[in-house]
């Protein structure tokens, strides 16, 4: 049975093809919101949301005229993760100062080789600084960075302008360079020299 | 300026992204420009950073807690979906034709139907005076019919009228001919004869037989009752 048959079966309220399609996506919606939101419930939060979101959304999709189902429902899901992340933001206590973090990173007392090593540390600085990204911001690096998309694909993926994405991209990066300087001149972190 | 925009490209060139005459002009740029070539070899070792300490590993999910949640969302969309197409879909059916069928009635009584139709009746129109002519008219008629029958023998003896019955015929002749006189032109002229009877009718003296006779002539000649009776068919 090809997606599309499986689609149209769902589109006809068979549970069991919507549970076919949750089978063959689940996994990359939940690697993108895991990468996304570096929390395992959050990220099962959101392909829940996903979902529930592509069933009520279902008669909409046309199996003819939209692109194919795997990039419509990943789309839903991008979209899912940034609305969970402005959320969770207006929740949290913003960090408004990138100083502070870095202050907090630099600060020797807080380096424990014992507990961690120096790439766990400089993990979970790198893993903080993209937090404090933009929700929109985060996505476009992630969708570049880690999951290799190129920039016409993220565009279309996020319904914007290529320009914009690159605009976005630079943005995310440089946010990511500057906290990251100091300690990657200063400190060796037992990386390669490049 | 340009620097600023050689560090976009510096970006765009390390994710393969930049095409290959920009890559040769910023190459061009950077064997010049010491600050943008330090960008580029910074922004490289950053690249390598983020490689190195990504986490590629992406725990197991537990997809069947996900797909209860899911199925339950479902089971209550549906729900809420049944109870709302429970009624059957015949009697959508009916009841959208119904209100079709409705709102055609209303639009045809607005659109095409006679102003009397449309709630207060439009002063000076025939519709709106049908009544009261009719009931003039029936009014007039005994009257008329009277003089039009009478022979001056013993058997129909002599006519008494009421003067004050004429006078007030005569003043709704007038009123009725003034409201319909441009609407309805045949109306109009048997409303005219009329009032020429009853004038002749109310200034008539006991004995004057030579009134009587033009009375009648005029009813007779003018076919006034016959245009009574049309009018009333009407």
């Amino acid at each position: 049975m090809n997606e599309r048959a499986i689609v149209q079966s769902a589109q006809q309220g068979d549970t069991e093809a919507f549970r076919m399609l949750f089978e063959q996506n689940r996994q990359r919606i939940f690697s993108l919101a895991y990468q996304y939101t570096k929390n395992a419930e959050d990220a099962e939060d959101i392909l829940q949301e996903t979902f529930i979101k592509t069933y009520s959304y279902l008669d909409k999709y046309q199996t003819a005229n939209d692109s194919n189902f795997s990039s419509w429902i990943y789309r839903i899901g991008i979209n899912c993760s940034i609305d969970f992340l402005r959320r969770q933001k207006k929740r949290k206590k913003d960090f408004s100062d990138w100083d502070s973090v870095e202050k907090t990173y630099s600060d020797d007392n807080h380096s424990n080789p014992e507990h961690s090593t120096r790439l766990e540390e400089l993990r979970e600085k790198i893993s903080l600084i993209v937090e404090m990204l933009s929700p929109r911001q985060r996505m476009i690096f992630i969708l570049k960075h880690y999951q290799q998309l190129n920039i016409k694909e993220i565009a279309e993926l996020l319904d914007c302008s290529e320009g914009s994405v690159k605009k976005q991209l630079f943005r995310a990066i440089s946010s990511i360079k500057n906290p990251l300087k100091k300690l990657l001149w200063e400190k060796d972190y037992g990386l390669q020299k490049i | 300026m340009a620097c600023k925009k050689y560090r976009e490209k510096i970006i765009l060139h390390l994710y393969g992204e930049l095409n290959e005459e920009d890559t040769k002009k910023l190459m061009e740029h950077v064997k010049e420009c010491v600050e943008c070539a330090e960008d580029l070899a910074y922004t490289e070792k950053v690249f390598h950073v983020l490689d190195e300490t990504n986490t590629t590993e992406t725990p197991e999910a537990q997809w069947e807690k996900c797909w209860n949640t899911i199925d339950a969302e479902i089971k209550k969309k549906q729900r809420k979906q049944k109870s709302f197409l429970s009624f059957p879909k015949w009697g959508y059916a009916t009841a959208a034709m119904i209100l079709v069928f409705l709102v055609g009635l209303y639009i045809g009584r607005i659109a095409f139907l006679p102003s009397q139709s449309k709630g207060a009746p439009l002063e000076g129109t025939q519709s709106a005076w049908d009544p009261t002519l009719q009931e003039h008219l029936e009014s007039l008629k005994p009257v008329l019919v009277e003089y039009a029958n009478y022979t001056g023998s013993e058997e129909t003896g002599t006519i008494t009228m009421d003067k004050e019955l004429v006078r007030s015929l005569i003043i709704q002749n007038i009123l009725l001919k003034r409201m319909i006189a441009e609407k309805n032109p045949s109306v109009k002229q048997l409303l005219e004869d009329v009032d020429l009877v009853l004038r002749e009718i109310a200034n008539q003296e006991d004995d004057d037989t030579d009134t009587l006779a033009m009375i009648q002539e005029i009813i007779q000649e003018r076919g006034i009752l016959y245009e009574i009776e049309v009018s009333e068919t009407i």
